[in-house]
C-alpha cells in the first residue's frame, strides 16, 4: 500500500464543538464572515437548516446541503480537494466549514481516518477547515481523538489550541486496531476460501440479486468484492477469505487475509493518476459509504455494506 | 459462460472468428471434425490453411473429410494459396481471404469456412505481435463477409500467456482461454466483452497496441456486452490510448463504468451514455 506524503503543518484545522444547530450557527457565522471579508472562497457543508442559516447571514458564502445518510468520508475529501485544486492557481484561499454527521461508533472509525487524512491536504496558505461535532451526540473517547487530529478548538469558550499530534504516523497509529463489526459474530450466508477475483464477483453478484439489491448497488458490491479480493492476493497474505451476510435490500461482505494490513489511511488519499496501486481502494471509498478496515492478530479485514442507496453518483 | 466463450467448436455461423487453443492432436482433431462436418452440411467451402510445416493437413483432411460428411457434400480442401510456410511479416491475410471468399461464393458455396493452425506463425515475440494485427484484420473481415474462421494454437508449445494474448482478438474463444475479447465490430469500431480486472488489464493494453495502426481516432469501443471492468481495465485503455495517440470512446457503458471513467479523470478514455 502507498504511504501518504509527509504531514505538512495544518495550522487551521479547527474542531468546532457545539450543542445543537442554533449554537453552531452562532459559532460559525463570524468565522464565515471573516473569511468572506478576507476574500476567501467559503464553502459550508451540512444539513440544509444549518447551511441555509449561515448563507442567509453571509450571502457571499457557498453551500452544499446533504443529509447525514449521504455522507461518505472518501467523497468529501475528494470534493474538498477539487475545490482547492480549482482555486489554487487563482491564489484564492478556501475556508471549509463542515457540519459533521451524527455517527455510530463504527462510522466514527472511518471519520476518524478522514480527519487525519484531511491534515495531509489542508494547508495554512490555501485551505482552512473547521469540522463541527455535536457534543450531545458524541460517543465516549471520540473527543480525545478529535483533539489529536485538529490544531484548534472553537466552542462557546472561545478559540483555543488543541492537543494536536503533528506527526501523522503517530496520530494514526492503532487506527485499524478495531473490534469486528457486530455482523461478523453472526453466521454468514456465503463463505469462499481463497476465491479468485472472478469467483468473488460471480458469487457476490448472485447474492446481490437474491437479496433484491437494485442494479447500481449490485454493481457496486461486485466492484467492491473484486477489488478487495484482488488486494488480498496482491498486497495481503494467503489464505484469503470472503464472507457475506444478506438481509432484505442489504448486503455485507468481509474480505480477510492473514497479512499485516494496509496503511491506516488506506483508500482516503488518491494515488497518482495512472498508478494502479492504491487507486482501486480509493475508488471504492468514492463508491461505497459504509466501508471499514481493521487489523488484529489473525490478519486484516475489509468490510463493506451496500444497500439501495449505494451506487455511482 | 457467455456464448462468446464456447466449449465446442461447432455451432458456428458466418461472421464467427473462433480461437481454439488445444493440448495435443486429439483435441485439435476433435474440434476440427465437428467444425468441418458442420460447414460441409451448410454447403460452405471448407478450407484448411496451413501456415507452418506442421504436417497436420494430411491427417486433418483425410480424417475429418470422412467423418460426419453428409452424402453429397463436398470435401474440405487445402487452401491453394499457402505453401506450408509461415507468412512473411507484414502480410495482410485478408488479401487471401478476399479472393478465397469471392471464389467460394462464385462457385455456389454459401460461404467460406477456414481452419488454420497458426502456431508456427507466433513462435517469436515479433511473430506474435505481427500475427495479432493479422487476427484483428481477419476479425474485421469476417464481420462483414460470409466467412467463418477457426484459429488453432498449440498451448503446449506456445504457453498459456502467449495464446491468451491472441485469443482475446477473436470474436469468440474457447472457454477459459481469455477472460475478455477485444473484437472488431464493423465500421472500424471495436467491441469489448467478458471481464477485465486488474489481473487481466495488462493483457487488454497489450491487445490494443498491435492493432492500433488499424484504428482511427477516436476509436469507438462498444461495451454493452462487457460483464465487468474495473479501474485497472480502464487505466489499461488509457495507457493504450496514450501510447497510440488515440482517444477511446466507450459506448453502451454501464452506469458504474461511466462513473469509474469520470471519477478516474482519464484523458484518453470517455464513456457515452449508460445502460
Amino acid at each position: 500500500m502507498t504511504a501518504p506524503t509527509a504531514l505538512r503543518p495544518a495550522a487551521h484545522h479547527d474542531l468546532v464543538l457545539h450543542e445543537g444547530t442554533a449554537q453552531l450557527v452562532d459559532l460559525m457565522v463570524p468565522y464565515v464572515r471573516d473569511g468572506a471579508a478576507a476574500g476567501d472562497h467559503v464553502l459550508v457543508v451540512g444539513e440544509a437548516d444549518f447551511v441555509d442559516a449561515v448563507l442567509a447571514a453571509v450571502p457571499g458564502a457557498h453551500g452544499v446541503r446533504c443529509a447525514g445518510s449521504e455522507r461518505y468520508p472518501g467523497r468529501e475529501l475528494r470534493l474538498f480537494r477539487g475545490v482547492r485544486d480549482d482555486l489554487v492557481d487563482a491564489h484564492v484561499r478556501v475556508r471549509l466549514v463542515n457540519q459533521m454527521p451524527v455517527m455510530t461508533v463504527h462510522q466514527w472509525y472511518e471519520w476518524r481516518r478522514y480527519e487525519a487524512a484531511a491534515n495531509v491536504f489542508l494547508d495554512p496558505h490555501s485551505v482552512w477547515g473547521a469540522c463541527a461535532y455535536d457534543t450531545s451526540a458524541m460517543a465516549p473517547d471520540v473527543l480525545a481523538d478529535l483533539r489529536a487530529s485538529h490544531s484548534g478548538v472553537r466552542s462557546a469558550d472561545g478559540h483555543l489550541p488543541s492537543d494536536h499530534v503533528p506527526d501523522l504516523g503517530r496520530l494514526v497509529e492503532g487506527y485499524l486496531d478495531l473490534p469486528p463489526h457486530p455482523v461478523e459474530a453472526t453466521r454468514p450466508v456465503l463463505e469462499l476460501a481463497d476465491p479468485t477475483p472472478a469467483a468473488a464477483r460471480h458469487a457476490v453478484e448472485d447474492l446481490a440479486t437474491r437479496c433484491g439489491l437494485p442494479e447500481d448497488a449490485a454493481e457496486s458490491a461486485v466492484l467492491a468484492a473484486s477489488e478487495t479480493v484482488t488486494n488480498g492476493w496482491l498486497h495481503g497474505r494467503a489464505p484469503v477469505s470472503l464472507r457475506a451476510w444478506a438481509g432484505p435490500g442489504r448486503l455485507t461482505v468481509t474480505v480477510s487475509d492473514t497479512g499485516r494490513g494496509a496503511h491506516p489511511l488506506v483508500g482516503l488519499l488518491p494515488a497518482r493518476p495512472e498508478s494502479l496501486s492504491g487507486r482501486g481502494m480509493w475508488m471504492l471509498h468514492q463508491l461505497v459509504g459504509d466501508i471499514s478496515h481493521r487489523h488484529d492478530d489473525a490478519g486484516y479485514t475489509v468490510r463493506f455494506s451496500v444497500d439501495g442507496a449505494t451506487g455511482a453518483a | 459462460m457467455s456464448v462468446r466463450f464456447p466449449t465446442t467448436a461447432a455451432g458456428r455461423a458466418p461472421g464467427d472468428h473462433l480461437c481454439w487453443p488445444y493440448r495435443g492432436v486429439d483435441e485439435l482433431v476433435t474440434a476440427t471434425r465437428e467444425y468441418v462436418a458442420e460447414g460441409l452440411a451448410r454447403h460452405e467451402l471448407v478450407t484448411y490453411v496451413e501456415l507452418g510445416p506442421t504436417g497436420m493437413h494430411q491427417a486433418l483432411l483425410s480424417d475429418v473429410a470422412e467423418v460426419g460428411r453428409p452424402a453429397g457434400a463436398g470435401r474440405p480442401v487445402l487452401a491453394p494459396l499457402t505453401a506450408g510456410a509461415p507468412l512473411p511479416t507484414g502480410t495482410d491475410p485478408t488479401v487471401q481471404l478476399i479472393e478465397m471468399t469471392r471464389s467460394a461464393v462464385a462457385e455456389g458455396y454459401s460461404g467460406l469456412r477456414v481452419i488454420t493452425d497458426a502456431t508456427a506463425q507466433v513462435r517469436t515475440t515479433e511473430g506474435r505481435a505481427d500475427w495479432a494485427r493479422s487476427e484483428h484484420l481477419i476479425d474485421a473481415f469476417s464481420v462483414e463477409h460470409p466467412v467463418t474462421a477457426l484459429c488453432c494454437y498449440d498451448v503446449d508449445e506456445l504457453g498459456e500467456a502467449s495464446v491468451t494474448a491472441l485469443a482475446c482478438l477473436h470474436s469468440l474463444t474457447r472457454a477459459d482461454s481469455s477472460p475478455f475479447l477485444l473484437r472488431a465490430a464493423g465500421g472500424g469500431t471495436l467491441a469489448l466483452s467478458g471481464e477485465v480486472d486488474v489481473l487481466s488489464a495488462e493483457d487488454l493494453q497489450a491487445a490494443m497496441v498491435p492493432i492500433g495502426p488499424s484504428l482511427s481516432d477516436p476509436v469507438v469501443v462498444e461495451v454493452s456486452d462487457l460483464d465487468f471492468i474495473d479501474h485497472g481495465g480502464l487505466v489499461a485503455l488509457e495507457r493504450a490510448g496514450r501510447a497510440l495517440d488515440l482517444r477511446v470512446r466507450l459506448v453502451g457503458a454501464s452506469r458504474a463504468t461511466g462513473w469509474l471513467v469520470g471519477t478516474l479523470g482519464l484523458a484518453h478514455v470517455s464513456a457515452d451514455g449508460s445502460r
